[in-house]
């Protein structure tokens, strides 16, 4: 009796959700992504990238005639972007891919919360960005002017882009919820990341250049970099261009944690 | 009525004086500044410590120019200011680019006395340049000075530095990428072997 009874219970409660879902989530995606061939070719290339500017920066005719704090601001906008392009598709892979590759079906019979799920996946995606950044200091180190620069660089290439891989990687995760194939889920990424990085190559100026600056997590993140590096702003007075990215980062993660509680196999939310 | 006829004119004529003195009095000092009481521009010579210097693009030299009141008064507030001129007709040269600090703020000097600057070049570009100082009155006095103090030219011979290792970058431009191929393969060989 005392066993039946307790089968009965056992089928009545439903099964507990485990709390480090998102863990094995994030070491399974971790893995895919740091020992399959993706992660270290990215890595790679972007720092032969890396060396190719730095040595043409010291010896090349032209570019040597930059300032130093030019060529390290350079560098890092340089590091920034690369880093937040590469979370962003890492992120907008995550959930259309397993769609378009088959395998999410079998994901969400697993016990793992959906919000669990994707938490382990943006994780996994962000990673990129403190190995981009970790790639990235010896080259500042080596063109740098002075202790200050160094320091000044790292911190505010680590701060931005920390807020800007944060918000992008959650655009994509979003992206990726809503798209069926992959091919949607990059290129819809991909043209946003584009639509919101193009104002930094514009010679904005006026107060509608200031608004864009301002608005635009992206510029505000490039300017904010420009201010401290070349013009040795302090970060107090650049603190304001900052705003944008922290509420970029608030926002996006916000709606992506909140949608993706509605995961579900087809493209689109559980309504 | 005569009397005070002619004594109207004569009280105007008084409180013009008195105004046009007054209206000298306030202008004449300032004039007797600018113009009268400091050393003129040809009491004013400029000399600098080097005369020819060779150097490789990207090589820091630097030198001192010293600006000399001859005269027997102080001179005004003067602006010493670094100045470039290609000789070869070829050489782009952006002062800009080729000296952080291109003018320093020189106070009054007095007679016999002269104030010394310490300038830094950096040639970015091959070829031969001329290089020299210029010492010039701040504003106010500038429109009624003579001709400007210029220091002689430095000779400026550049060569372009070729070298393996610009700016000491080559050994992480080899060693970040070199470094991370062997982590990354290092990690392939371990994972295949398990």
């Amino acid at each position: 009796m005392t066993s039946l009874s307790r089968s009965e219970a056992d089928l009545r409660t439903p099964p507990t959700q485990p709390s480090g879902a998102w863990m094995v989530v994030a070491g399974q995606e971790l893995h895919d992504i740091w020992l399959s061939a993706r992660g270290p070719v990215i890595v790679l290339a972007f720092s032969l990238l890396l060396s190719l500017l730095t040595y043409l920066a010291a010896a090349n005719k032209e570019l040597n005639i930059l300032d130093q704090k030019d060529t390290v601001n350079l560098i890092m906008q340089i590091t920034l972007g690369i880093g937040v392009a590469v979370a962003l598709l890492f992120s907008a892979d995550t959930i259309s891919g397993e769609r378009e590759r088959e395998t999410f079906e079998s994901l969400l019979l697993t016990p793992a919360p959906r919000r669990q799920i994707a938490l382990g996946k943006f994780l996994a995606a962000v990673s990129v960005w403190p190995v981009i950044m970790i790639v990235a200091i010896p080259y500042v180190w080596a063109l740098k002017l002075g202790s200050g620069l160094f320091a000044d660089a790292v911190a505010a290439g680590f701060v931005a882009g920390t807020l800007l891989t944060i918000a992008f990687a959650s655009i994509g995760i979003i992206v990726s919820i809503f798209s069926n194939s992959n091919r949607l889920s990059l290129a819809t990424s991909f043209f946003v990341f584009v639509v919101l990085l193009a104002p930094t190559q514009l010679p904005l100026s006026g107060w509608f250049g200031d608004f864009i600056i301002n608005v635009n997590p992206v510029t505000a993140g490039s300017t904010f970099l420009d201010r401290v590096i070349v013009k040795d702003q302090g970060w107090g007075e650049a603190s304001n261009l900052l705003i944008a990215p922290i509420l970029a980062a608030l926002i996006a993660s916000s709606v992506a944690f909140v949608i993706a509680g509605r995961l579900r196999l087809q493209a689109g939310i559980d309504r | 009525m005569r009397r005070s006829g002619r004594s109207s004119p004569g009280i105007a004529g008084a409180l013009l004086a008195v105004l046009l003195s007054a209206a000298a009095a306030v202008s004449a000092p300032a004039f007797a500044q600018e113009n009268g009481e400091q050393a003129p521009a040809s009491d004013v010579t400029v000399s600098v410590s080097k005369s020819e210097v060779s150097a490789f693009t990207g090589d820091r030299f630097t030198f001192t120019s010293e600006i000399d009141n001859n005269g027997s008064r102080a001179t005004p507030p003067l602006i010493a200011n670094l100045a470039f001129v290609a000789i070869d007709g070829e050489t782009y040269v952006d002062p800009e680019d080729w000296s952080p600090e291109r003018t320093y703020t020189v106070g009054p000097i007095a007679a016999g006395s002269s104030a010394t600057q310490t300038w830094t070049v950096k040639p970015d570009l091959e070829g031969d340049v001329a290089v020299y100082v210029v010492a010039l009155p701040s504003a106010p006095a500038l429109a009624t000075t003579g001709p400007l103090a210029a220091s002689p030219a430095i000779h400026l011979h550049v060569e372009e530095h070729r070298s393996l290792n610009p700016g000491g970058v080559l050994p992480v431009v080899l060693a970040v990428p070199g470094v991370l191929a062997l982590a990354f393969a290092g990690m392939r060989v371990a994972r295949n072997k398990r």
